[in-house]
């Protein structure tokens, strides 16, 4: 026995490696203890992320989940909104801090954080979506976090179920806030520690390119925007489970100025936000939004706008934000 | 149900939603390593080995040697090379295997995403998982995301059938006729709202009312419990596409839908009492209602869920803190085109003279959790209105009953 081992100890290894890796991909298929819909440990391919390990981290840290698309959250090209896109990656979000144990709430919160009455809340969100999902298509959206220097990063990685190509990609930064005072709070070793360990380490970026450079690209306030709609009233559904208006009804104000033509004509393909304050019920709000024309534009196939949604009146900024439209391909309008 | 559900699935009982990947377990068992399980196979199967030609019987005898079940691979004594190939073949095999299994794994979940059909094939019965953002800010899910998913059923339903596929449950002949369906009323009565992370099964079916109409009706039960969360029935008609009138429905269509049709009611009929129409008296008011840029549906026009979030704009917002919607009729009138402003318009229903319902709980501002404004144990009953804010040509009528929530009633 031994000396069959001397022989070709590599082939050996290599072939038990192969074997371990051919059966035991589809391993780990974790059932939440409440029924809810169940969590799947996919690997992720190392090819669409920069830098991380090949090795799959532990379970809870890469979390993933199958969406269908609902005939409800499609627009009127049938391909799924960015609202809705926003809304499963939030879905997600909380679907993997409620299996990790953080309150249930919607503010997700450790025991700690809550005894110095903190919360998270995000101050930027960035997705880019290289196409869009039918109704009826099935959508695996993967989310993991990681720490940054004042708070938390959380990724997100978008799939379609049925052919595996990848949909769009996300990133949005966290920091904590006191729910009593507003304001922006350090995080302490004993906040940390709760969290720490679910963390990817070393973290893996959605947008690589965007990691180093990311606290540059500070959106400029506009001033004076050539397209302008007031009047924006938080509705009902706007508002979630913490009674402020939603995040996603954010992108929709942000896109009720601009022209319907171009809003029609184009798809979406980034958007980012920086969230600067919230907004409660029976706020006013006014959407701006101006032409961002970097050297290359041309024409009318691709269109970029800053934007600014501010209260009704006021100089207080909601949020900033930017768009980035590309002509849709097939123009399909069809009359009902 | 359960035995359903357990048939269904397979062996697992599974408690996960319905499209979850990880809701499936795999299949095939083996009592020892599936690669020596293919090793097993292949050897009895290829007759070519080690490059050598060989017949059935040599590869018998091979097999022979093959470790069984008892002996555990390891201890297998034999001369590396000749099970190299074999390992080599086997790993593939395997990883084939998986791969096929992957496929229709997704093949499987792609199919999930749609319910299944019951008692020879009239019931169609689909799973949802209520999501974080379908819920509003007292932890329930909204009448909206319930009316949302009774949609997203009955699309699926219809699509199960032959039916032309366009997203509206048109059939061939009503294509022929330039007919589409429009939904007259819906009645939508709620036993208990899910909160997040609850599943709900919802059965659907359909049946005649007459010459002119059919009916939907939709029986929503919490899958864990079994307990019914709502019951609700839609009336539709047939409307001409270019003329956008009602019409009748014509005989080729209703022998093409006839037979779907499955004569049980899920709610006794309500004696139809007439909804009165509201005028500038009302004493809830919201105008300037307008589609947003979402709000428009695949097929362009507003979606009908989006009425009942504007019909809810004009209750007030204080009394949502203490009572839910019991129940919710809505008559449909008219449709509302993307350059619309609507208004929205409240009243006390004028049958109920209860004191507390005709307090003006307009002064009381948003909806204040910890100050729950309560005005009566009984329940309330409002009558709605949604009209054209420039023409003043009605859109719809509603009547809703509210009730105090379950903690707020059980006190004192």
């Amino acid at each position: 026995m031994q000396q069959r081992r001397e022989k070709s100890p590599s082939l050996a290894w290599r072939g038990r490696r192969a074997i371990a890796s051919a059966i035991d991909l589809r391993s780990d298929s974790a059932v939440s203890s409440n029924g809810v819909a169940a969590a799947t440990l996919i690997p992720t391919p190392t090819k669409d992320l920069s830098s991380g390990a090949s090795d799959d981290p532990p379970f809870g840290i890469l979390y993933s989940e199958n969406f269908t698309i609902r005939c409800y959250e499609v627009g009127t090209n049938k391909k799924a909104s960015i609202q809705t896109i926003a809304n499963l990656l939030q879905e997600v979000a909380c679907n993997q801090v409620r299996t990790l144990g953080f309150s249930t709430d919607g503010f997700a919160t450790t025991l700690s954080m809550r005894k110095h009455h903190l919360i998270w809340v995000t101050v930027r969100m960035h997705i880019e979506m290289d196409d869009y999902p039918n109704w009826g298509d099935a959508v695996q959206a993967q989310t993991w976090f990681q720490e940054n220097r004042n708070g938390t990063r959380r990724d997100w990685l978008l799939k379609d179920v049925k052919t595996g190509l990848t949909l769009g990609r996300a990133t949005s930064t966290w920091v904590m806030m006191n729910q009593e005072t507003r304001r922006f709070a350090r995080i302490n070793e004993e906040i940390r520690g709760e969290y720490h360990q679910y963390a990817l380490d070393p973290p893996r970026f959605s947008f690589p390119e965007d990691h180093a450079t990311y606290k540059k690209h500070q959106l400029a306030k506009l001033e004076n925007a050539e397209h302008h709609i007031t009047g924006l009233k938080p509705r009902r559904a706007d508002l979630d489970m913490n009674q402020h208006v939603n995040n996603v009804a954010y992108i929709g104000w942000m896109m009720e100025s601009l022209p319907a033509d171009i809003a029609n004509s184009h798809e979406l393909r980034g958007i980012i936000l920086e969230f600067k304050q919230e907004c409660k019920h029976d706020d006013c709000v006014e959407s701006m939004a101006a032409t961002f024309s970097p050297a290359d534009q041309s024409g009318d196939e691709e269109h970029q706008f800053l934007h600014l949604l501010r209260l009704d009146g006021s100089s207080r900024e909601i949020n900033r934000g930017w768009t980035h439209w590309v002509k849709a391909k097939e123009s399909s309008q069809q009359g009902a | 149900m359960e035995a359903a559900a357990s048939r269904f699935f397979g062996s697992t009982i599974s408690r996960d939603g319905p499209f979850g990947s990880g809701s499936l377990k795999c299949q095939h068992q083996h009592e020892c390593s599936p690669v020596v399980q293919c090793m097993r196979d292949l050897v009895s199967s290829v007759p070519k080995l080690n490059g050598s030609r060989t017949h059935i019987s040599s590869s018998e005898s091979l097999k022979a040697t093959i470790p069984n079940k008892s002996v555990a691979f390891k201890d297998y004594h034999g001369d590396v090379n000749d099970y190299i190939p074999l390992l080599a073949a086997a790993i593939i095999a395997v990883d084939k295997n998986k791969q096929q299994q992957e496929v229709s794994l997704r093949e499987r979940s792609a199919q999930m995403k749609r319910g299944r059909l019951l008692e020879n094939d009239l019931v169609y019965r689909q799973r949802f998982v209520i999501r974080s953002y379908e819920v509003g800010f007292d932890r329930l899910a909204s009448i909206e995301t319930l009316t949302n998913l009774f949609q997203e059923t009955a699309l699926n339903h219809v699509g199960m059938s032959d039916f032309v596929g366009d997203g509206l449950g048109t059939t061939h002949a009503m294509m022929r006729n330039g007919l589409i369906w429009v939904v007259t009323r819906m009645h939508i009565d709620v036993d208990r709202y899910p909160v997040w992370g609850d599943i709900v099964e919802i059965d659907s079916w359909i049946h005649g009312a007459g010459k002119n109409f059919i009916r939907r009706d939709f029986m929503v039960r919490d899958f864990t419990t079994g307990a019914t969360v709502c019951r609700a029935t839609s009336t539709w008609a047939m409307m001409n596409k270019s003329t956008r009138r009602l019409s009748k429905i014509p005989d080729d269509v209703f022998a093409e839908i006839s037979p779907y049709f499955l004569d049980r009611h899920v709610m006794e009929d309500d004696a139809c009492q007439k909804i009165v129409k509201l005028d500038d008296t009302a004493m809830y008011v919201q105008k300037n209602l307008v589609p947003r840029l979402h709000d428009m549906d695949m097929n362009q026009h507003v979606n009908n869920v989006k009425y009942i979030g504007w019909v809810l704009e004009s209750v007030p917002q204080a009394l949502l803190v203490a009572h839910e919607l019991m129940s919710m009729t809505l008559e449909y009138r008219r449709e509302c085109a993307a350059s619309d402003i609507v208004t929205s318009l409240t009243s006390p229903a004028p049958s109920e003279s209860s004191v507390a319902a005709m307090s003006n709980l307009k002064e009381l501002g948003p909806p204040d959790i910890g100050n729950p404004v309560i005005t009566t144990k009984g329940s309330l009953h409002y009558t709605h209105l949604l009209r054209m804010q420039d023409s003043g040509c009605e859109i719809l009528r509603g009547r809703t009953v509210w009730r105090l929530k379950e903690r707020f009633s059980s006190s004192s």
